[in-house]
């Protein structure tokens, strides 16, 4: 492995890697003697900080090489008046990315880092992965972090909401799913083809 | 001189004329997916799990579609739960539930000489709305998957991304994104079989041991109706761009003393619906979410106005202009 590649995975850790060398970086990821590298730079960086734990650089490693590899996923609207300059697009694909890194990383860490007795949350290690990677550029929070805490933390709400307040008055929600039932009935004529948006009537027809 | 950008710009040049010539290239890949995929929806045997997550739930569905000499039959089960079925044939919808509730059919809008071009997608218009991306490959259910991105060209309506199946052109996965490109809900098969041995085996809710189901009752509905707006009684010169009215109903909730009008608009791909109803006392007032759904209500000059739909709230709050003074 060249020295340069050595610097590039010191850099990415320190969260110095320029942007335009994550594409050289997640190819140098793919042998196992950079990863093993980055495992031993990352095992040293934690040192380091005074947060060595019982941390699994493996994971976060893999994690990483595979977030490197992810190529970003944007489906915000596009803003016709920004997406003309470079240095939008390059903050953008740049962010996005050490984003999604810094999202896995927190992810496994999570993780591992659940003290002895205490049962790790499950959290499938690929499904992050597939999240649009925008995501992550919010302001660091724990559903974030772990999309399925909320979820877990909270019971399933079959409530509509309003600016964070359940619509308590039973007439409306009953009113508004059988709206949304007969919208859902006739809608099929202007959209996807097929069962799929048959599935959404399935889905709210129960509540 | 020479100058240094003109150098450059010639180096440049070929490369910038190639990148709107890609793009196009791959909208147009993108638009032969979806009208492949069109067809594939109607014409192939397919039975299949998949899972739709929306919010914090997760609901785990059964489909099962056959096409024998032109007659269709689709059936969407309910895996968790309780156990709800719709089947669709040629000239109907029909919505079957367990025990004591009932079962309701709905019959098509359409002529049937229409039916195959029901589903049909816009593709002119969902181009207005949306930019379609090639996307590239991926996997669902252990098949091969072409991807199409359909990024919105404003705020108006989400993002979504679909998977195609390489083989049949069978939507695999649907994906709904926000303003922000958080995933609202995400439809996707686990596992699915396609061809001939697939075939139409009767009710799957019977099947499940669902025995109590109530015999079916037909409702009855508007003869198909597509109204000028500008003859509408209604302010709708404040439609958000890109949507278009595609079905309008009278006289809904007739037998429950009350009279509801219903529009329908569509972009191509998302869809919302108004309810208007003169009343003497407000329901909605405001906004309201349940998963990717949003609602939104105003109560104005004696009527109760409320839209419903799987787009953003702001889109539908064009509806405080509609009540005309």
């Amino acid at each position: 492995m060249s020295d340069k590649t050595n610097e590039k995975i010191s850099a990415f850790i320190d969260a110095e890697l320029k942007q335009q060398d994550y594409a050289t970086l997640a190819d140098s990821m793919a042998s196992t003697t950079s990863r093993d590298k980055a495992q031993r730079y990352l095992m040293v960086s934690e040192i380091l900080k005074g947060q060595a734990s019982e941390v699994n650089a493996r994971n976060v490693v893999d994690s990483v090489s595979r977030a490197l590899q992810l190529e970003p996923t944007v489906l915000a609207p596009i803003d016709r008046k920004q997406s003309h300059t470079a240095g939008w697009k390059t903050w953008f694909a740049g962010g996005a990315i050490a984003a999604s890194v810094a999202m896995l990383s927190l992810f496994n860490l999570g993780v591992i880092s659940t003290g002895p007795g205490q049962a790790p949350a499950q959290f499938p290690g690929q499904f992050p992965e597939q999240f649009p990677v925008t995501v992550a550029v919010k302001p660091p929070e724990t559903s974030l972090n772990n999309p399925y805490a909320t979820a877990m933390a909270q019971p399933a709400s079959t409530q509509w909401t309003t600016a964070g307040q359940s619509v308590s008055a039973a007439e409306i929600e009953k009113e508004l799913n059988r709206f949304l039932i007969e919208h859902s009935e006739y809608t099929n004529q202007a959209g996807m083809p097929g069962m799929l948006p048959y599935a959404t009537f399935v889905a709210y027809d129960k509540y | 001189m020479t100058s240094i950008k003109s150098v450059s710009l010639r180096l440049w040049l070929p490369v910038l004329l190639l990148v709107p010539l890609l793009a196009h290239s791959g909208s147009r890949q993108a638009t032969y997916w979806l009208e492949k995929m069109t067809r594939a929806v109607h014409e192939i045997n397919y039975d299949g799990h998949f899972v739709y997550l929306h919010g914090n739930h997760i609901e785990s569905l059964r489909t099962v579609h056959t096409n024998h000499q032109g007659h269709e039959i689709e059936r969407l089960f309910s895996l968790n739960g309780e156990a709800r079925e719709i089947v669709r044939d040629n000239e109907s919808v029909t919505r079957i539930l367990p025990n004591d509730r009932e079962i309701s059919t709905t019959r098509r809008l359409l002529d049937q000489q229409y039916f195959s071009n029901f589903f049909v997608l816009d593709i002119e218009q969902i181009l207005k709305n949306y930019q379609l991306i090639n996307a590239g490959h991926g996997r669902v259910a252990d098949r091969m998957t072409h991807v199409i991105r359909f990024v919105p060209r404003d705020n108006l309506r989400y993002g979504y991304r679909l998977h195609v199946d390489d083989e049949t052109a069978l939507p695999l996965q649907w994906e709904m994104f926000d303003e922000n490109s958080n995933r609202v809900s995400t439809i996707m098969f686990t596992s699915i079989s396609v061809g001939d041995e697939v075939s139409d085996s009767g009710p799957l809710l019977a099947s499940s041991g669902e025995q109590n189901l109530r015999k079916s009752k037909v409702m009855s509905t508007a003869e198909p109706e597509v109204p000028s707006l500008a003859e509408a009684r209604w302010d709708f010169s404040s439609l958000p761009d890109g949507f278009v009215i595609k079905h309008h109903r009278d006289g809904i909730r007739k037998d429950e003393g009350r009279n509801i009008e219903q529009y329908i608009f569509s972009d191509g791909i998302a869809s919302f619906s108004v309810y208007i109803e003169q009343t003497d006392h407000s329901r909605l007032t405001g906004s309201a979410r349940l998963g990717a759904l949003n609602a939104f209500g105003v109560f104005s000059g004696g009527y109760q106005v409320t839209a419903v739909g799987e787009v953003p709230s702001d889109t539908l709050a064009f509806i405080h202009n509609l009540v005309k003074p």
